[in-house]
């Protein structure tokens, strides 16, 4: 004999707001990224569970295909797993150890966004950074120039 | 999805190619002797009069460059060696194939003059190639490349070898039993593309050499299907290209035009 079982759950089971999570954003932005460089530097986006518990991490990276695929991590976003806002921005500082948080940038960012529109102001001011144009710059420079050697081998035969 | 394969002997093709893949709609781009100094020249190139753009993805250690209209998200990497890379293509609503790409040394390479040499070389390769079919639970392959032997040739046809054959009744048994081992067939569709009798170019490689026995034409950029795959394979869609957009990769002789390359590339669709 089979018994019914409760459904408890409320019939209304949706995404609970309209806001873009910054995750899609980021990947929106690498991809604007590749359509701007050629995909001579791309962008990328990976995902990880932060050292904090029920902290998700998104890192973007830029990528130089050219470079032996060399990866740079400009930023990382934080925010708990189970809500999209408030998320923290964090840059990395290309001069100091990649560990590091770029000092200005991260005093500009130090107050996490509220929302997708502060997300995304933020986000334009790390790009608009000079340092962060300047280290887009250098990868399509070398990518464009001579390149490290590879292990690969080309040959005729 | 559309594929091409050309041996660009490193010359920088640029504008040619970006022809050939507009032209045909190509999504997939194999590169065999495409040098580092030209492989981000070929991106440039293939990017510059679309939206649709190309992505270069990682080559590692083997000879081949793969740009793909797909990030590398949706090509992984299975295995990759100096003659062989394994990418397992994986898009949205689409089945997922292994796509195997073979640059294979040519018969001058110092460690593989010797035919004993190539046909161990072409066993482990092959071998290969099985292990990680078993592995990702599918043989929906695609193997293209320059193999750099015809398809009559015993490395092609040989059970542990390439184990290429000539019809699809053939491949689509699957599998033949050889001294108490099961081998999985290819199609080889190269077959029929030999002779003056096709639509295309009699091969895709020409020589003449003065020795007393001389093929001349040459099938050494190949495609086989693995009998999974067949259904998803129109023959109607290999060709061997000697021409496109006004620019013509041949001599007004018919041979390959070695000013752009000593290879004629190879387009191919899978329906996926």
């Amino acid at each position: 004999m089979s018994t019914a079982i409760d459904d408890l759950w409320p019939v209304e089971i949706a995404s609970v707001t309209d806001e873009v999570p910054p995750v899609t954003i980021l990947k929106q932005q690498a991809s604007l990224l590749g359509q701007k460089t050629k995909n001579i530097v791309e962008g990328k986006v990976e995902t990880t569970l932060s050292d904090n518990e029920g902290v998700l991490r998104h890192t973007l990276y830029l990528v130089a295909p050219a470079l032996n695929f060399y990866r740079y991590p400009l930023l990382d976003v934080e925010h708990k797993a189970t809500s999209m806002y408030p998320a923290k921005i964090k840059v990395r500082s290309a001069e100091k150890s990649q560990k590091d948080i770029r000092d200005d940038i991260w005093d500009l960012q130090n107050a996490p966004a509220d929302n997708e529109e502060e997300f995304k102001n933020k986000l334009k001011s790390v790009f608009a950074d000079e340092e962060t144009k300047k280290i887009i710059g250098a990868l399509l420079a070398q990518s464009g120039g001579k390149k490290p050697p590879k292990k690969r081998i080309i040959s005729d035969y | 999805m559309k594929f091409l394969f050309w041996n660009i002997k490193k010359n920088s093709i640029g504008r040619v190619l970006s022809d050939i893949v507009e032209e045909h709609k190509v999504e997939v781009v194999i590169l065999a002797e495409c040098s580092d100094k030209i492989e981000i020249e070929i991106l440039n190139g293939l990017n510059t009069e679309t939206d649709d753009l190309f992505h270069l993805t990682a080559s590692n250690e083997t000879r081949v460059v793969i740009y793909t209209r797909f990030p590398d998200d949706f090509i992984k990497s299975e295995y990759n060696d100096e003659f062989l890379t394994v990418r397992r293509v994986s898009l949205p609503a689409r089945r997922e194939i292994l796509l195997a790409v073979i640059h294979f040394p040519s018969k001058r390479h110092e460690s593989y003059k010797e035919p004993r040499d190539r046909q161990k070389l072409v066993s482990d390769l092959s071998s290969r190639i099985r292990e990680i079919e078993s592995r990702v639970g599918h043989s929906r392959t695609v193997l293209t490349g320059d193999l750099n032997m015809n398809p009559f040739e015993e490395d092609m046809i040989s059970a542990n070898g390439w184990h290429a054959v000539m019809t699809r009744d053939i491949a689509r048994k699957r599998t033949r039993l050889v001294q108490k081992e099961f081998y999985p067939f290819f199609y080889n569709p190269m077959w029929g593309r030999f002779g003056d009798d096709t639509e295309g170019p009699p091969g895709t490689y020409h020589s003449k050499k003065g020795l007393l026995s001389e093929y001349f034409w040459h099938m050494w950029d190949q495609v086989l299907i693995r009998p999974d795959l067949l259904e998803s394979f129109d023959s109607a869609s290999l060709q061997i290209l000697k021409e496109c957009g006004g620019a013509s990769f041949v001599k007004p002789s018919g041979i390959p035009n070695a000013r752009l390359s000593d290879h004629l590339p190879l387009l191919f669709a899978l329906e996926i």
